[in-house]
């Protein structure tokens, strides 16, 4: 599956997946029939009373459409002073159970009232909505909005005594709906952004993008050196229009250059390179065979610590280039001569080559650009081309892995996982 | 708009010698000779860094190695003394633009331009980022 194709099936199960609403409603008051007749009305969701004005024998006959409608499970909380409903907002943080909203009472005898509670409570928790119920007019809306500040206008609502079990019932409905689609919405969101930051990083990643990206950047300051000179030598005398001809003619060789290197990176892989079931270890010897001379005047020991099943299904030829840039890598990593270490390990449908050498390792800021095309460590004397054009032929030639990593004690590590069989 | 200054001080950065000398070149053309350049974005910080030095304009390429032309935006916005400094990133065609764009802008960049342009386009952008008359300029 490709990168994308398995980006796009994540987002469709992260978009899929469901989000549980929360119920939770917070109720303080001091009154306890008050309070069981919240319970009565959101819990069971159904009467409707004038609350004030009779007792539970009452009640009259349910909202018919209710079942029809997208059904409210409350949950609710119910004390009976300030210091109890503070206590319920630290327990409910503490378990991550935040309450949605709360339907406060202002006159809660002793100690702080409703709206001051609604203030602190609203410090512990940003997003809590609060009702505020009263049967006084002791305080307008305009000096309880001062009190609570303008950044929590949206944050609360204001209810008169005596209310009805509508009342009650929509305005429940409505800030559960608010607090859930406003946390749903931030939830998306999030996964958006992190769906954007893979696309991101896949891109970034991607062989064929960073080849792709090393050549826009190469062709781009080629063109300005090409339309620059034409464009100013056309401006200039005759000294100037030939000199600008020169360096026309200078950068177009640049570019042939930089085609004939990324050319290698274009060969379709299955039509010339034809893949068998080969013995991985066959290759090695093969590619240590060429490479014989240079590790040899360069002191540098092979050492095979490991030579488990070495049955894959590649292209000899690919990856004998892929062993012998490694080697050449290695080697360059360790002017002074030194060991490789060679281990062949069975790893289910994969054969996996790991290859250490014992050099200086890559800096931590050069390891994130390593399989950038043109990206290089070693001045002049490196294309910047090798590690990508590797990863290329065993990632996208044989849907193996190309693995770089510093090892743990000394040197570098290039992990090569090669399938066993042919991949559908 | 004010009348075009040809006495600014230029400050060029392009870790491709080539490009870094056709760009000089241009900005001679267009009689803007007080240019300093630099193929190495460390250098270009460090003089950047310093406060005596004088600069007025600052042109730099995107993507160098090392140093990124984000650095030296930063860098400027950074400097007490060139919060106001114009600044023009380059940067070539890629799929990466529109992100790199965005944190350019969020650093403040004045004006960006894609590689290759030509003369008309890069006068442009710098008589719209110094906000000098491009009219009396095309009578004189």
């Amino acid at each position: 599956m490709s990168a994308l194709r398995k980006l796009q099936k994540d987002y469709e199960k992260t978009l899929s997946s469901s989000y549980e609403w929360n119920y939770r409603i917070l109720v303080v008051e001091d009154q306890k029939e008050v309070a069981q007749s919240y319970t009565d009305i959101l819990e069971h969701s159904a009467k409707v009373i004038p609350l004030q004005r009779s007792s539970r024998s009452a009640r009259i006959e349910s909202l018919k459409s209710d079942s029809q409608e997208k059904h409210f499970p409350f949950q609710l909380s119910i004390v009976h002073s300030a210091a109890e409903a503070l206590d319920a907002m630290k327990a409910a943080k503490a378990k991550n159970q935040a309450f949605a909203m709360g339907f406060i009472d202002v006159l809660l005898g002793d100690g702080m009232d409703g709206i001051e509670l609604l203030k602190e409570l609203q410090k512990m928790d940003d997003d809590f909505y609060g009702v505020l119920v009263t049967a006084y007019h002791d305080r307008d809306v305009d000096s309880i909005h001062k009190f609570l500040g303008e950044d929590k206008v949206d944050q609360w609502d204001y209810l008169n005594k005596p209310f009805t079990n509508g009342e009650i019932l929509q305005k429940a409905r409505n800030y559960i709906s608010l607090w859930n689609l406003q946390r749903e919405s931030k939830i998306r969101e999030k996964e958006m952004q992190d769906l954007r930051n893979q696309v991101f990083q896949s891109e970034r990643f991607s062989t064929v993008a960073a080849v792709a990206r090393g050549v826009s950047h190469e062709f781009g300051n080629i063109l300005v050196q090409i339309m620059g000179k034409a464009e100013l030598g056309q401006m200039g005398n005759e000294a100037k229009k030939t000199q600008s001809l020169e360096k026309i003619l200078e950068a177009s060789i640049r570019a042939n250059e930089i085609l004939d290197r990324f050319n290698h990176l274009a060969n379709p892989g299955n039509a010339d390179f034809p893949k068998e079931t080969h013995n991985l270890h066959n290759i090695v010897n093969s590619a240590l065979d060429l490479m014989e001379h240079q590790l040899r005047t360069q002191a540098i020991k092979i050492c095979k610590i490991k030579s488990d099943n070495g049955k894959v299904f590649v292209n000899e030829t690919s990856i004998m280039q892929v062993l012998t840039n490694v080697f050449i890598n290695a080697s360059h990593a360790m002017p002074g001569g030194g060991q490789i270490d060679l281990g062949v390990y069975d790893h289910g449908d994969f054969c996996v080559l790991k290859i250490r050498d014992y050099g200086t390792g890559i800096a931590d800021k050069d390891l994130e650009h390593v399989f950038d095309a043109f990206y290089t460590t070693k001045g002049k004397k490196g294309t910047g081309l090798g590690l990508s054009i590797c990863r290329e032929i065993v990632e996208i030639e044989h849907s193996g892995h190309f693995k770089l990593y510093n090892h743990e004690v000394k040197g570098l590590v290039i992990e090569i996982q090669l399938p066993r069989k042919e991949v559908a | 708009m004010a009348q075009a200054n040809l006495n600014i001080q230029i400050l060029v950065v392009d870790d491709d010698k080539q490009v870094l000398e056709v760009i000089v070149e241009y900005l001679e053309y267009f009689g803007l000779c007080n240019v300093k350049s630099f193929s190495s974005a460390q250098q270009a910080l460090t003089y950047i860094q310093d406060s005596r030095n004088s600069i007025d304009l600052v042109f730099s390429d995107w993507e160098m190695k090392h140093l990124s032309g984000l650095d030296l935006l930063k860098a400027v916005r950074g400097n007490p003394h060139r919060k106001e400094t114009p600044f023009i990133m380059v940067t070539s065609q890629g799929s990466m633009e529109r992100i790199k764009i965005t944190r350019a802008v969020k650093s403040k960049v004045d004006a960006y331009i894609i590689k290759p342009f030509r003369a008309e386009t890069l006068k442009k952008k710098i008589w719209e980022v110094l906000e000098w008359n491009q009219e009396d300029e095309k009578a004189s």
